[in-house]
Order: C-alpha cells, then structure tokens, then sequence
C-alpha cells in the first residue's frame, strides 16, 4: 500500500473531499430506500394480478438495494473514511500541514459510522 | 406438367439487344428528348411448379429521369400521348394506360410481338422499363455490353451497368469497336426531327 | 410463468407499471447527479493533484472512479436497461393488450356470449341467454338475425317471424358459433401477446440477477492483490455480457440491448466488433451500420475458412487416389464417397456466401443505397438477412419475408430472386417515393418450406419464426434515430403466415402489414393482429393457385377478414414461367395443363415486370395509400 512517500496537501480541499463521499453515500440511500418502497408497492399489484412480472420485480428491487446501490454506498463510506484517516497519517510525514490537518481530520467530525475505525483504516 | 418450357425468341445473351434497339428507337420518336438520368439492369426471378427456376431469368432494363426532368409536363404528360401515339402506329398492343387511386402516377405498357414489354412509368420519378419476359438464362460470360441510349455516354457513372462487375467483372470494352453496337447505323438526332404536317387530318386520326 | 387471466388484465393498472418506469427513470437521472460530483468535485475537484499529491492520493482517485464507473454501469445496464425498460415495454406493451381486451370484451358481452376455460386456452361460446333467446324464446338478438338475414320477430305473439326462426334454426347456430369462433381466436391471441409480454418483462428482471460483476474490493490489507483481479474482470465483463446476449442468455429485449451498446466506451465497442464480430453481427438491438460492419467481417472469414476446408478434403482425396493408383492400401478414416459428399455441401455453402458477399458490395444501381448485412448463415437451407439502404435512417422501412422454396441461394445472384425482388421493390419505392428514403430489407431468418404440399401446410415453421421475426422488428425500432419510420412487413405466399402468425403471437410494432398470395396469416380477422385493420393490406391475383390452398385461416383477402384489399394481375400463362404470354407457344390440346400450371406460375407473379402490384405495394410501403388500386 502507498502512502509513505509524501507530497503535497491542501487539508481544507481533502477533507471536503471526504465529506461529499460521506454526503453522496447519505443521499444515494436515501433516494434509493424511497424507490424501493414504491417499488415493492408495486410489485405486490402485480403479484395479486397473478403476472410474472410482479414476484420478478420485488426480487429485482431487493437485489438493487441491497448488492448493487448498497455495494456502492458501502465503496463510497469506507473510501471516505479511508481518505481521512490516510490523509492524517500521512501528515505525519510532512510537518508544513500536520498541525491543520489533524485539527480537521478528526474523528469526531463522523460520529456514529459503523466501520469509523474498521475496515478502512489503514492498515500500515 | 410439362418438363420442357415453350420456346422462346430469346436467350437471355440475344435478348439485351433489341430491347435496347427499342429504346433507341423510342427515344428517337419522342421530340425534344431531354435525356436519362441512369441506365441499369436487373433481373426477376421465374418460377416453375411454384418455385423460382434458376434456368430462366427475366430481364429488366431500366432508364430514368432525374427528379427534376421527372417533375416537368414533358415527361409526365406530353410523352404519355406520344407514347400512345407510338406504340399505335407500331401496331403494339398497349395493354395498359391507367392512373393511380389520386390520378397523381401514372403507366402505360405495350407489348411486341416478341414479347418484349415497355413499360413507361409516371412515378415520383418518371422511367421507362423493358422487360424480356422469361428466357433461358446465358452465362455471364456470353453477355455482351451494350451502349445506352438516351443521352447517358457508354461506360460512364450514369450507365450502371458499365461498372457492376457481375455483369462485366473485366469491366467494358474500352475499345468501343469491340462492343456491339446496334445503332450504329441509326441517323443522330440533334432536335425535333422536321415535320411536314399534312393538309389535313380527316382519314388520319 | 404469467398466469394473468383475461380479468386480471382487464383490471391491471398499467398506469402504475408505467409510473414504476417513470420513478426508475428518474432514480437513474438523480444517481447520476451523485456519480457527477464524485468525478467533478472529488475526483477532478477537491482531491485534484493540486490539492493532494502522492501515492496515495492517486490510488484513492483511481479507487473512486473505478467504484464510480461500476456504478455508472450498474445504472445504466441494471436500473436503466433492464428494469426502467422492462417496466416501460411491459406497461406499453400490457396496455395496448388491455385496450383490445376491453374493446373484445364489452363485443362479448353486448351479444350475451361468454368466456370459458383455462386461463392460457379461453373459450368463448353463446351464454345460456344467448341459447335461450334462440332455441326457446325464438327471439334472438337483432345483430344475429341480420347476420341471418332474416326480420327480429316483432313480439312474443308474432308466429310469423317466429316460425321463420324456427326454420333457420341451423343458421342461427352456425352463424352465432362462427362469431364466438372469431371472438376466441382473437381473446387467445390477446392473451397470449399479453402472456408473452409479462414473462419477457420477468424473465429480463430475473435474468439481471444471475452472475452479476463483482464490486470493485475495498481499500484496506488486501487491496493490492484483488484490484488486479477486479480489473481482468472487468476487460472480460462486456464481451460476456455481449456473449450472453448473443445466446439469449441474458433475456434483453432489442431496446434493452440497444441501451446497454450506446452505454458503453467506443473502445468497449470497437473492441467487441473487432474481437466478436460473431456475437454482434446477428444480435438485434445493435445499430444497422455496426452488424453490417461485423456481419462482413465473418461472411469473409467464413469464406476463408470454407476455402480451407475444401483444400484439405481434395488433398485428402487426392492421397487416396494416388494410393488407389500406386496400388497402395489406403488407411484414411473416412472414405472417399463420404469426402465427396462432404466436399459438395462445402462447396455449395461457399458458392452461396461468396455470391452474397459479391451481391452486397456494389450500391443498388437504382437508387444508389448501400446492401447492409443483418444476418447470414449456412444452416439448413441457409438464412440472409439483407437491407437495400440502411433502416435506422430511412423514412420508410419495407421487410419481406419471403415464403415456398426461400433459401440462401436466392440471396445470390444465380438464383437471386430474392434479392432481386428487394431490388425491384427499393427501386419501385424510390419512383414513387416522394423523394423520401426506404430501406427494403429481405428477412429470411427462417426455416422456409421447401415445397407446396407438405410443410407449407403446416404452421409449425411459421410459428418457429414468430420469436425472431418480433425480435428484427424490435431490433428496427430501437436502432432507428430521429422519427421512427414508417415500417411495413410484407409477407408473400407462406410468408405472410408467418407474419400473421408472428403478429397474433408475439404481436409487431409495425405500421402496416401487406399480405401476397396468403394461404392464411394464422388469424381469422384483421383485428386479432394487433394494429389498425385500416392497416393491413392483402392481394391475390385472379389466377393464383393459392385461392385452392387456404390451409392456414381465413382468407385476408376476403371480406370477413376485415382488412383492405389492393390489385394484383395474373401476368403469368400456360405451363411455364413466361409473364406477358408474349413468348408463350400454347397448343389447344395443353390448354386444360396450361391453365393449372399458369395458376402455379401466378403465385410467383406478384413482381413481375408490370405487374401493378408492384406499385400499390410501394405505395402501401411509402405511405401513400390514396394511390392504391
């Protein structure tokens, strides 16, 4: 895994970076919960006019939810949080930003995540 | 049924050559003739027993206007009374002279005693069409190139045949003597050809 | 397996099928915003190499825009393609069902008729009301006894008009059988357009499902060792997919597949036409120009390949004659009959595929349009798909799909009628085109009848053909760009079943239908075909020998058909092949023979030289209806 030999940083610009992957994985939930339940609503219609189509469509729409829109709200958190975590470390190396940057990297900032000091931490 | 077909006048190879004569001909007849935009030919299948039978072939000879020649009165209508005009005095049976639904399109056809059909079409395009009927299919190689008449220069883009390489795979006779010509001894015609109207018309129309 | 009964489609909302597209359409519209900020406010924004610069930096842009991109493609072949698309065909496709249902069915019910049996094979036969109104009461309905022809009985006390009834009795059955004949041959089709319609849209839905990508890994300890893995898989994950779509694994309607090729990279899809022409030079759904493009591209390795053949099998023969004549025993597996049995089939194929790649290299000399190459192939009697100009730009479109004795030799030039009859239509369609532009295009992707008797009195092949013949026609309006054009299929002799048969099955998103010389088109009236029967159109020639030969339905040229009809001349005399009579030497003696086999020779007549129904078929072809005659 890269990440020792540093660079250049703008914190500011990084953790903005950090907060959009965080804001795009809350929104793509969000939007996608919302047509799933409409969807499901509409699969059992379809289901009660005994059609192919409806069973096929609330299997459908599970499957997007959970492995394909959910895989990527998943790749979107961790990546977020990965992004921080590496960035204060790496910051480390590099004494001109360290003091700004671990002020804004902070664990804080992302209460309550799941996986905040899991999986997407580096794991050098 | 009958294993042998009739007999023909034609084979396919003779038959290129005097329907050309007849357009030749035909386009001699019509005064001011402004000219064919394209040459080509094709060929339809004939059937035997309900299927198509790759011994015959029917030949179709195609010459047609351009959009803007095929848009005058010349062609969609003065050459209509013409034609019929023609084709009486030729004796050919005009075995059809009809409109389309609106009266926008027009045809007329005329059959020789060879069995070979003009067709004269008043489409969106105006053409004239002559048609073999079934005969014998020849071997590529036996057909011979014939030059166009019309107004469309042998071998050039608007003569198609020149250059469709199932026909001529060699492409044409360059050497234009080696090619046959049919009108070779047909006077040119650089205008109306003059007129001597007759005193009158009684006994004539 | 769709198990709608006609009540369940009756009452089915298709409005909220429609609305679920509508909502996906927009789920994608909105997803796509988000997949935008990443690429632009992360990627090339706030983590930009001016901002962060170093290993590090450069491995997580590129995570983000590989996650990115596998969610852009998810979008785009799942949400999009697949159930946006699956919503929006099945709710069009439910909802034009249910029209003619609710037409049918209020038909049904006005004359006291009902609907009876299993959902996937209805019956529908006179009520008990309807029987009684007849057989006891002597007073049928008045639309029955003008079908009779005979005055309604004016009252219970009118013995007059009742006896009349008494003795038309017979009539009466029959004629109110008849009806619910008609009115159950087009519930069926209904129905079974309407079954098809829903397990398609299910089958797509579920076959989405199967063996998807994977995700790309996330970052942490082992990202190194599976981001390779992940990115051989995904240079592998378009040609399977093309694969799957190739042998109808994947279940993507023509529209669908036509969306998943415009999602994809220019390298994807010049990767996979250089790679796979196979795949992509038959599959529906692909642009014209592309399969044209991959379709040559495998006639000539094919041809190659043939040449190659045929030079081992005569070396092969050649080693046993040589042995033959040295005296020498001859070990070879095969022996010399079998090679030169083999040898022959070789050389006819490569004879064919040679005369139609030599057919479709020269623009029509007529109208100038360019031969495209939609489908070949060499099984069987051989199939050929070819179109004179390119449909996905023409205003017009014309497919023929021809009947009897079709095969691959036709689309070549030594026995080239087929190809020939494309022509002339494309040629009659440009003079009398308005200047517009037709493709004519010769669909034979079918198993033709070899003869007249035998399988041509079967509709096994014509239903065979009914999945494919949907699928083309698909195929041409998801291609096509600007304005759909104005599409006629145009069936002749044992053709015309199988577009009628096609049409009633899978129903076709075709503007007109023109039957020629039909022995039936697999439906007793226009209307259980599916489109206007103001649009659908037949001819048969006075003379034609079919008229003896109605095997398949009604006749559409008759006036219980319900379509238009337009002129055809018998332009064809005596025993043999000869349009004009002109040529033709008939002796009185052979005048009984002559006129039989005339009547054989007519069914093939219809684009004979002059024949008018040459023109009144390009003005049904070029929208010009008026004109016809």
């Amino acid at each position: 895994m890269a990440g020792a030999d540093v660079f250049t940083m703008e914190p500011d610009e990084v953790h903005k970076s950090v907060e959009i992957l965080f804001d795009v994985e809350s929104e793509v939930d969000s939007r996608t919960a919302t047509l799933i339940d409409s969807t499901t609503e509409l699969a059992q219609q379809l289901k009660d006019s005994d059609t192919a189509l409806g069973p096929a469509l609330a299997e459908a729409a599970e499957w997007w939810q959970l492995r394909r829109a959910g895989g990527f709200t998943g790749l979107c958190g961790n990546t977020g949080e990965y992004l921080a975590v590496c960035a204060e470390e790496a910051v480390e190396v590099d004494d001109y930003n360290a003091g700004d940057f671990a002020s804004l990297a902070d664990h804080d900032r992302y209460p309550g995540r799941a996986n905040e000091n899991a999986s997407s931490r580096p794991d050098w | 049924m009958e294993e042998q077909p009739p007999a023909t006048d034609y084979t396919q190879a003779e038959a290129y050559e005097p329907m050309e004569q007849g357009v030749a001909d035909l386009v001699e007849a019509l005064p001011d003739f402004p000219g064919f935009e394209r040459r080509s030919w094709n060929e339809l299948p004939c059937s035997h027993g309900g299927l198509d039978d790759s011994d015959y072939t029917s030949i179709e000879i195609r010459y047609t206007f351009s959009e803007a020649v095929s848009a005058t009165t010349q062609v969609r209508e003065d050459y209509l009374d013409e034609l019929r005009t023609y084709w009486s005095e030729l004796g050919l049976d005009i075995h059809r002279d009809d409109a389309s639904g609106t009266g926008k399109y027009h045809s007329i056809e005329a059959r020789r005693e060879d069995g070979i059909n003009f067709y004269y079409s008043v489409g969106y395009q105006v053409g004239l069409m002559i048609q073999s009927g079934c005969v014998p299919r020849s071997d590529v190689s036996e057909l011979t190139y014939i030059p166009p008449s019309g107004g469309i220069v042998p071998g050039s883009e608007q003569d198609t045949v020149a250059h469709d390489s199932h026909y001529f795979p060699e492409g044409v006779p360059t050497d234009q003597a080696a090619a046959i010509d049919p009108f070779a001894t047909a006077q040119p015609v650089s205008g109306p050809v003059p007129f001597d109207p007759p005193a009158s018309y009684e006994g004539h129309l | 397996m769709s198990d709608m009964s006609w009540k369940d489609l009756r009452d089915l909302d298709c409005a909220a099928i429609q609305s679920g597209g509508y909502a996906w359409a927009g789920y994608v519209d909105r997803m796509v915003e988000q997949s935008e900020r990443l690429r632009t406010d992360v990627i090339a924004g706030h983590l930009s190499i001016e901002n962060y610069e170093s290993d590090t930096a450069t491995q997580v842009r590129e995570h983000i825009d590989l996650f990115t991109g596998r969610f852009e493609d998810d979008l785009s072949d799942y949400a999009q393609t697949r159930v946006r698309t699956a919503l929006l065909e099945a709710s069009e496709a439910l909802k034009a069902e249910q029209d003619e249902l609710l037409e049918l069915v209020g038909l049904i019910e006005e004359r006291a008729y009902e609907i009876e049996g299993d959902k996937h094979d209805y019956e529908v036969n006179p009520s008990g009301e309807l029987h009684r109104s007849i057989y006891l009461h002597l007073d049928p309905p008045q639309w029955l006894c003008d079908r009779v022809g005979i005055d309604k009985p004016s009252a219970w006390y009118d013995l007059v008009g009742e006896a009349e009834v008494m003795s038309r009795l017979g009539d009466f059955y029959e004629l109110a059988k008849e009806l619910g004949a008609q009115y159950q041959d087009r519930l069926r089709a209904i129905m079974s357009r309407a079954h098809d319609a829903d397990d398609e849209a299910a089958a797509a839905l579920t076959a989405m499902r199967e063996a998807p990508p994977e995700l790309p890994p996330q970052l942490g300890a082992t990202y190194d060792d599976l981001i390779d893995d992940y990115k051989a898989e995904l240079s592998e994950e378009v040609a399977a997919e093309m694969e799957a779509i190739f042998n109808g694994e994947s279940d993507l309607s023509p529209e669908q597949v036509n969306q998943w090729w415009e999602g994809l990279s220019d390298a994807e899809r010049e990767a996979l036409i250089a790679e796979h022409p196979e795949w992509v030079g038959p599959t529906d759904g692909i642009p014209v120009d592309v399969r044209d493009t991959a379709n040559r591209t495998v006639l000539d390795d094919q041809i190659t390949g043939l040449d190659q053949e045929i030079a081992d099998i005569e070396q092969q023969m050649d080693a046993i004659n040589a042995d033959y004549e040295a005296g020498r025993p001859n070990d070879s597996p095969v022996s010399y009959s079998e090679l030169q049995e083999r040898l022959e089939e070789l050389r006819q194929d490569r004879d064919q595929l040679a005369d139609l790649d030599s057919r479709i290299q020269e623009p029509h000399p007529d109208t100038g349009q360019e031969y495209f190459l939609l489908g070949f192939g060499t099984e069987g009697e051989g199939q050929a798909i070819v179109s004179v100009g390119n449909p996905d730009t023409a205003d017009n479109v014309n497919v023929y799909v021809p009947g009897t004795g079709a095969d691959l030799g036709g689309a070549g030039y030594d026995n080239g009628g087929l190809m020939n009859r494309i022509d002339s239509m494309a040629y009659d369609a440009m003079r009398f085109g308005k200047g517009e532009e037709t493709a004519t295009v010769l669909w034979l992707d079918y198993d033709a009848p070899d003869g007249v008797v035998g399988e041509a009195r079967d509709t096994a092949l014509a239903e065979a053909a009914a999945d494919d013949l949907g699928s083309f026609t698909d195929g041409l309006r998801a291609t096509a760009e600007g304005e759909p054009s104005n599409l006629t299929m145009t069936g002749h002799s044992y053709g015309s079943t199988t577009v009628g048969i096609a049409a009633r099955d899978e129903g076709l998103d075709v503007d007109n239908m023109v039957f020629i010389g039909s022995p039936g088109v697999g439906v007793d009236s226009a209307e259980a075909l599916g489109i206007d029967p103001d649009n659908v159109w037949a001819s048969r020639n006075p003379d034609d020998v079919i008229e003896y030969g109605m095997v398949h339905g009604e006749d559409p040229t008759g006036e219980e058909f319900g379509g238009n009809t337009f002129t055809s001349e018998a332009t064809r005399e005596g025993e043999h092949p000869f349009p004009g009579g002109g040529n033709v030497l008939l002796g009185a003696a052979g005048g009984a023979v002559a006129a039989v086999d005339g009547a054989v020779a007519n069914h093939s007549a219809y684009w004979d030289d002059g024949n008018i129904s040459r023109e009144n078929m390009a003005f049904i072809a070029t929208g010009q209806e008026g004109e016809v005659e």
